[in-house]
Formats: structure tokens, C-alpha cells, sequence
């Protein structure tokens, strides 16, 4: 049968609307997007990454932040080293002090034969 | 704040960023603004395989990154794009050999009694049919667009419409059987 020989079939307004409620739209799974601009990177079509180079500021922000915390733990290092010398120096001058003299006691003698 | 900025910026200022210097955030804005529809397209005419269709809109984006000077800024961005998928879905057809346009799409009697929703009904269709169907009936391409895609006339495009929605609404409400009845069938 050829098309000239028919009757067109036109939707109704329900087949219509059914056909005009079809999603539109559909989400691409994770990581197409990234597949995707890797594919044009090879190629030479994007340029380099823009987003996840960290910039000067947060560098310099970043640098400053380790060599604080780097300062405040040497400082306190220090500071306990400092202490536990004293400690040590003051339990040699202890140790080295002479101990006291006892007291002979004069009730308790034993005499051997 | 400028990727911000740049969720509002119009599609033909995103592609000259693009040419200009190879803009990854303006790519990323083209791409998210389009991408879904796209996909969808590309989707209902593979009949539902979303990994070639995955494929084919990666396969789209790479092309027209590649030839952005194709796109003359007259026609919606987005329209051009879904030319290229359109395209590329019905390449991944004919790769696959699931392309036969002169298939007969007329007989339910393969499945009478079974009344699907009409997304089903459009993916049950030969990919010739649905590819016609979806064209033109969802996607609002001409018989003359559709025949330049296809590589057919718009006669035949229009030949193929005529049986593809013939399918769909015997596949949607399927009449019944004239021998069920048992009134000895019409005149």
C-alpha cells in the first residue's frame, strides 16, 4: 500500500497531550560531563583546567597558615625542652647535696667477744 | 562568581569564550544547559540503550567543540546540537544494523493482548519508525529535515510516520479479538 493511497492517522487530543507530557529532559549519569571534557582536552579543543587551579592568594593564604602552625609547634617544643632541662639540672643539684648526719645512738651497742 | 555569572550568559557569548580560548567553565555551562535534552533525544532513538546514548551526545559535544564555525549563530544553539545527536543516534543505529526502514510495523499479533505506556510503545518500534516518530512528533522536524537526516524523501518519511503512529495506538489500546467475540466478526 502506498502512503498516497491512505488516510493520514493525526492523533487524537488525548494521544496529543500524552506525546506533549513525554520528559523532555534526562539526566546523564555521573561523570559524562567529566568523560566528556577529558575526550576534548586530548583533542586539543578545551583549554587547560580553570577551576581546580588554586590561585596566588590561597597559595600565599595556605603557606602562611603552615609556617604559623609550624612556628607555635617548634616554640612549644622548645619550651618543653627548656623545662625538662631544668627538671633534670634540679634533681642533679638533689642528688648531689650530702645527706644528713644520724645521730649515733648511744643506747644500742653490741659487744663482741 | 564568574561561573556564577556565567549560568545566565547567553549561549552564543558561552561559544565565543569557547573559540576564544578554549573556556572549560563555558563549556561546562553550555553543556549542563543542554545536555538533558539532548540525551533524551538521543535515548528514545537508540529505543532506550543509555549507554549508546551516552555515547552518542559525548560523540555530539566532541564534534561541534570541534567545528563551532558550523554553528552560524542563527539558529538556537541548542537545535543545532540536537542535529549532530540526531545524527550520531542514527549512525549508532545503522552501525548496529538495527536500521530497517521497510520493516512492517502494522502486526500487534506478536503481543494482542499486552497494552504498554506510549514511551514502551515508541521504543517497541523498528528503529526506522521510531526514529521518524520521535523526529517529528516529539522533536518537531519536518518531513523535509527528517528526509535530509534519514536520507530518504519526505514522502517516505511521511509513509513511515503514517505506520509508526498506526503501531503505537494498536499497541496502546489494543482492539479485540474479533473471534472472542463470538458474533462472527464485521461485515
Amino acid at each position: 500500500m502506498r502512503y498516497d493511497d491512505r488516510e493520514d492517522i493525526e492523533w487524537t487530543d488525548a494521544e496529543r497531550g500524552a506525546l506533549e507530557a513525554l520528559p523532555r529532559e534526562r539526566v546523564p549519569i555521573v561523570g559524562a560531563r567529566e568523560r566528556t571534557i577529558a575526550g576534548l582536552r586530548t583533542r586539543g579543543l578545551l583549554g587547560p583546567s580553570e577551576r581546580r587551579r588554586p590561585s596566588a592568594v590561597w597559595l600565599a593564604v595556605a603557606a602562611s597558615v603552615v609556617f604559623s602552625a609550624g612556628g607555635v609547634a617548634g616554640y612549644r617544643l622548645a619550651l618543653s625542652r627548656v623545662r625538662h632541662d631544668a627538671d633534670v639540672a634540679r634533681m642533679r643539684i638533689a642528688s648531689q647535696e650530702p645527706a644528713p648526719a644520724v645521730a649515733p645512738s648511744s643506747d644500742a651497742h653490741v659487744v663482741w667477744f | 562568581m564568574r561561573h556564577r555569572l556565567e549560568l545566565s550568559t547567553p549561549d552564543a557569548a558561552l561559544v565565543q569564550r569557547i573559540r576564544a580560548d578554549g573556556s572549560e567553565a563555558a563549556f561546562e555551562v553550555l553543556y549542563d544547559r543542554h545536555t538533558p535534552r539532548l540525551l533524551q533525544t538521543a535515548w528514545r532513538i537508540v529505543g532506550g540503550a543509555q549507554h549508546d546514548a551516552e555515547d552518542a551526545v559525548q560523540d555530539a559535544w566532541v564534534r561541534a567543540i570541534g567545528a563551532l564555525d558550523g554553528w552560524s549563530g542563527q539558529a538556537p544553539f541548542g537545535a543545532w546540537m540536537r542535529g549532530i545527536v540526531v545524527h550520531l543516534a542514527l549512525d549508532t543505529l545503522r552501525r548496529q544494523r538495527r536500521f530497517a526502514e521497510d520493516t512492517d510495523v502494522g502486526v500487534v499479533d506478536d503481543a494482542p493482548d499486552d497494552r504498554l505506556d506510549l514511551e514502551s510503545a515508541i521504543a517497541a518500534l523498528p528503529a526506522g519508525y521510531r526514529a521518524v516518530l520521535v523526529l517529528h512528533d516529539i522533536e518537531g522536524f519536518t518531513h523535509d529535515e527528517i528526509g535530509a537526516q534519514l536520507g530518504i524523501t519526505a514522502g517516505t518519511s511521511k509513509g513511515q510516520l503514517f505506520k509508526a503512529r498506526r503501531a503505537v495506538r494498536a499497541r496502546l489500546a489494543p482492539e479485540p479479538r474479533a473471534t472472542s467475540t463470538g458474533s462472527g466478526g464485521k461485515a
